[in-house]
């Protein structure tokens, strides 16, 4: 383990250092100087402008593959803590890293075999993203094969592209922005996740049985099956914030760069996370805790008897295992959880399927609007939105989370009311969301205007009532941005939270200052993960003892007798 | 709840009772509940006991949808139906629909999502 390590260290420091270190001998030896010929990804990540690469490529070959690891991780903990101060931002170092990377892919392909050009130029060709990524999605739901994992190994290694190309990535994505698509924002590296609904469960299992010695067993998770990184690289051009970005007390995914006998849905694992600035993982926090043996199935929260209670089961909490995507049980709860911390009554919250049932009756064209109007109205029912301060809707469309918060002044304000959209990712179309949520505004204000008794006591300002429709603003806000493609549910549930904790009684204009790209760090609201999955752990003990305690099985009839409270 | 249809016959009134009498009792033993899955435009519909636990029928859902148990979230109106509840209990009425919903996963990009 140690034998490589100076050397190693001498190495990566010499590259820090000398700009155009060329190892002759290497070179020599391998009888191209460039490599052109045979190694595929470092075709692929070479950037025409940086004979770097190469070089150090070949370097990199006298490694042993733990050695390999090892600089790479010592690379990158480099680039952490040395590259923000570096004159060139650490971008050799970041070569230094692909070149790495690169090196562990052409191992890969070297020893499984297989025809690694011919895939490799397949997808080398295919510098479109969407085109080339179906196709390492289609080949990542299939089963693992050799010759899928080459292929998207170096599929992987196109995409591990220097700083340099986001910059028309990030022109580009923006017109697509101002097009109105959903895109995807400058941080171009990025793959995609494409998680079907229950397939990455099955695919993550092919994956495990595939996986190497490479992986660390994860203690405090357990059993849980422990899911590859996704490895990515996010090039943040806006934040300055050096700090961890990812909360510390996740496993760093540097601990998996390029496994290449792991894939997932997507193949660009020896893309550079380089916005994961955590040197060294340290172990899963402190905090977190292990999942105790025999729990019961599901817990409702905050009782079986709540006529809103969520419904959480054991199985939910694998997704609040780091880099997993929320699901919406989880969701649920802790909005829940939340809400119940309130004293007074001023927030309204919509669970998560909510706003796919909005947006179905507010465009709604057919004859039955009304009729579907009304439906809708029952999920609400008993309760008068314009009395509340402020409606949180979580908003749930393609596999992200975004969020949005009505504000409803208070009578003595007739400014109007003002709809947010809070989105870690700014991945949502906030144009139609925000266009939904208004016409949902103005359907029920029309609704509750037929009735006279509502006329008379109205929750807020009669001249503000009176020409509601027209002043419903939307505020333009900026938020703290995820660093990684998972973590939009915490951050949602995180703008919850703190949103509740800050925000006035009433939001006026003013204190829109308070939302703004530094309101929070981002791992804070990624640490929202063990937060949550305690508090679930804890009330999963909690319910099974209180549950033995009363009745052996909650099933049964007893759980009639108890039920007749009002639904 | 149980209404026994009169013995009398002879007026059609009477009739129109019994009738009305034999239809209320089986409505008011089992109550037929509509299905529709967030995924599909089709709506499923079954007749069930109204004292029967909603487990019964969430779980026939769920097979016929091809799935494993707790595929589906069952909400009524927004809120989550627990399978140790019965109709009753949740004071369904014929005709009633019932979503089912799939669980939301959510973190990044989605599928749709122009990305490298």
């Amino acid at each position: 383990m140690t034998k490589g390590k100076h050397e190693v260290e001498k190495e990566l420091d010499s590259s820090d250092k000398k700009a155009f270190t060329i190892d002759w001998n290497s070179v020599l030896q391998d009888g191209g100087g460039d490599g052109k010929e045979h190694k595929v990804p470092e075709l692929l990540i070479v950037n025409t402008q940086n004979p770097l690469p190469g070089d150090q490529m070949d370097c990199h070959r006298n490694l042993t593959d733990h050695a390999l690891d090892e600089q790479l991780e010592r690379s990158k903990s480099h680039l952490v803590k040395l590259g923000p101060s570096l004159p060139d931002n650490g971008e050799k170092i970041r070569l230094n890293i692909a070149s790495l990377e690169a090196e562990k892919q052409r191992r890969v392909l070297h020893r499984s075999n297989m025809d690694a050009d011919r895939s490799s130029k397949l997808m080398h060709a295919s510098t479109s993203g969407s085109r080339g990524n179906a196709a390492s999605t289609e080949a990542s739901r299939q089963t693992n094969t050799d010759s899928k994992e080459v292929s998207r190994s170096t599929f992987a290694a196109v995409f591990s592209k220097p700083k340099p190309d986001t910059q028309s990535t990030k022109a580009f994505c923006k017109e697509l922005e101002d097009l109105g698509c959903a895109t995807v924002k400058p941080k171009a590296e990025k793959k995609i996740v494409t998680r079907q609904k229950n397939e990455w469960r099955i695919l993550s299992k092919a994956v495990e049985e595939k996986q190497t010695g490479n992986h660390k067993s994860n203690g405090s998770y357990g059993k849980k099956k422990y899911k590859e990184s996704c490895t990515y690289s996010l090039l943040d051009d806006d934040d300055d914030d050096s700090n961890v970005h990812k909360t510390p007390k996740e496993w760093s995914w540097e601990e998996y760069p390029s496994q290449s006998s792991k894939r997932r849905k997507n193949a660009d694992d020896s893309v550079i996370n380089i916005d994961e600035e955590e040197p060294k993982p340290s172990t899963v926090a402190d905090q977190t805790v292990e999942l105790p043996e025999g729990l019961q199935e599901d817990i409702c929260y905050p009782s079986s008897d709540d006529p809103h209670f969520v419904q959480v089961c054991l199985k939910d909490l694998e997704c609040l295992a780091p880099q997993e995507f929320l699901n919406s049980p989880v969701m649920n709860f802790y909005i829940r959880f939340l809400q119940e911390q309130q004293v007074s009554n001023y927030c309204h919250f919509f669970n998560t399927y909510f706003y796919k049932k909005l947006s179905d009756a507010v465009t709604n064209k057919r004859n039955d609007k009304a009729a579907s109007f009304l439906k809708l109205r029952r999920w609400w029912k008993g309760i008068d939105l314009f009395r509340k301060a402020y409606i949180f809707i979580p908003i749930h469309e393609d596999v992200h989370w975004s969020l949005i918060i009505v504000c409803i002044p208070d009578k003595e304000d007739e400014s109007g009311l003002t709809i947010l959209h809070l989105d870690s990712l700014g991945v949502h179309p906030k144009r139609s969301i925000v266009e939904n949520v208004k016409r949902f505004l103005k359907d029920e204000w029309n609704f509750l205007n037929q009735d006279d008794d509502y006329s008379s006591n109205l929750p807020i300002s009669a001249k503000l009532w009176r020409n509601l429709p027209r002043r419903i603003n939307e505020a333009d806000i900026k938020v703290p941005q995820q660093k990684n493609d998972f973590d939009c549910g915490p951050f949602v549930l995180f703008f919850i939270q703190r949103f509740i904790e800050e925000a006035p009684q009433r939001l006026k204009r003013k204190d829109l200052g308070m939302f703004d790209k530094k309101w929070f760090k981002p791992d804070e609201a990624s640490a929202l993960r063990t937060k949550i999955r305690n508090t679930l752990i804890d009330l999963f003990c909690v319910s099974d003892q209180t549950d033995r305690h009363n009745d052996p099985s909650d099933d049964n009839g007893a759980s009639q007798s108890r039920d007749r409270s009002p639904l | 709840m149980s209404t026994k249809p009169m013995r009398e016959s002879g007026s059609t009134s009477v009739k129109r009772e019994e009738k009305k009498a034999k239809v209320e009792s089986s409505a008011s033993t089992h109550v037929t509940l509509r299905f529709k899955g967030q995924d599909e435009e089709e709506i499923k519909v079954f007749r069930m006991r109204r004292n029967v636990e909603m487990r019964k029928i969430m779980k026939r859902y769920n097979e016929k949808r091809g799935v494993k148990w707790n595929t589906f979230v069952f909400l009524l109106d927004g809120k989550r139906i627990r399978e140790s509840q019965t109709p009753d209990e949740l004071e369904l009425m014929d005709g009633d629909l019932i979503d089912a919903m799939l669980r939301q996963n959510g973190g990044g990009y989605g599928p749709s999502s122009i990305t490298f």
